[in-house]
């Protein structure tokens, strides 16, 4: 029973590699802009990388929280999808179970439990054993990023470390030609808008205005 | 407002959970959520890559447009975070302290 714990630990670390500068890259700039609370606290009750990079930046920008709370919820619509692609697997009837299991749906933990379903090996531990690791290592790098980032001068190299970490995840969801000039669009929009809006408000309406059009771009013409 | 973000993410994760997930989303509305990330983060990097003082700005003092150039193609090829992070903030740093 405890080997299912193990495996799902032992699945995961590899992806921590990964995990582990994202950590420490949020750490770092979120307390240029954040305190040190405030920073820590985010990765410990959110959870959520991109979502809290992306706050961090709405934040820099000196969004308002509505904005702030509505690009997060609409960011981390896809933890509904996630969530549902488990339920097959967990068989969580137990409601203490769910509200346990819920946090640990993360994009990592669902990359690496989906290869698992295919051997008919996952069960609730598994996830468990996936999910605290990604959780802990989470925590340790932000913390890392959050006590170094003061160290280091702040500066347009420091403040590149977000920027560099969102063109990285950026890089990685680009998968096809047209998802790429769907995102090009989306740069677009936000550009054109930019100077008669609220920064925040056109990347709302770019976003929204974008994937929109990318829904029917790629219904019309399927493929890359 | 974090814990509001807290709450948020948590109820989209435990919703699902909570509910049984067999419900039948449209197609379509399936479709529009997986663009949504690669639209949010290209709309944000977008005015801060390329117009960080609510101007467009392509000179070699807008450090971070230009480090973004190796930092996209390293991302592409590398397809791995540590890397992009490491080889971007050095452009950066090469950028920033030659010029």
């Amino acid at each position: 029973m405890v080997d299912s714990f193990w495996r799902g630990v032992r699945r995961t670390l590899p992806v921590m590699l990964g995990v582990i500068p994202f950590g420490i890259a949020y750490g770092a700039s979120a307390v240029q802009h954040l305190s040190r609370f405030q920073a820590m606290g985010m990765s410990l009750i959110v959870f959520a990388g991109t979502a809290q990079f992306i706050a961090v930046g709405l934040m820099a920008q000196g969004a308002s929280p509505i904005i702030i709370l509505t690009t997060t919820a609409l960011v981390n619509l896809r933890f509904l999808l996630m969530s549902a692609a488990f339920v097959p697997h967990l068989r969580a009837r137990r409601r203490i179970v769910q509200v346990l299991l819920a946090p640990l749906v993360v994009d990592e933990t669902l990359a690496v439990s989906s290869v698992e379903w295919g051997t008919e090996k996952f069960d609730k531990r598994f996830l468990l054993g996936s999910g605290l690791t990604t959780y802990v290592t989470w925590q340790l790098s932000s913390l890392a990023g959050i006590l170094s980032g003061p160290l280091l001068a702040p500066g347009p190299v420091l403040e590149f470390a977000l920027p560099a970490s969102l063109i990285g995840l950026l890089v990685l969801l680009v998968r096809s030609r047209q998802v790429m000039i769907i995102g090009l669009l989306a740069a677009l929009i936000t550009l054109l808008l930019h100077s008669f809006l609220p920064h925040t408000w056109s990347i709302l309406i770019a976003t929204i205005f974008s994937a929109s059009v990318g829904v029917m771009i790629q219904r019309w013409k399927p493929g890359s | 407002m974090i814990l509001g973000m807290a709450l948020i993410t948590y109820l989209l994760r435990y919703l699902p959970l909570a509910w049984l997930s067999h419900m039948q989303l449209p197609d379509w509305f399936v479709h529009w959520l997986k663009l949504v990330p690669v639209t949010v983060l290209a709309a944000i990097l977008a005015p801060t890559l390329i117009m960080p003082q609510n101007k467009v700005d392509f000179t070699l003092s807008n450090v971070h447009f230009w480090a973004a150039i190796p930092t996209v193609l390293v991302a592409w090829r590398s397809r791995n975070i540590m890397s992009t992070i490491a080889i971007g903030m050095a452009t950066a740093a090469l950028l920033h302290y030659l010029i």
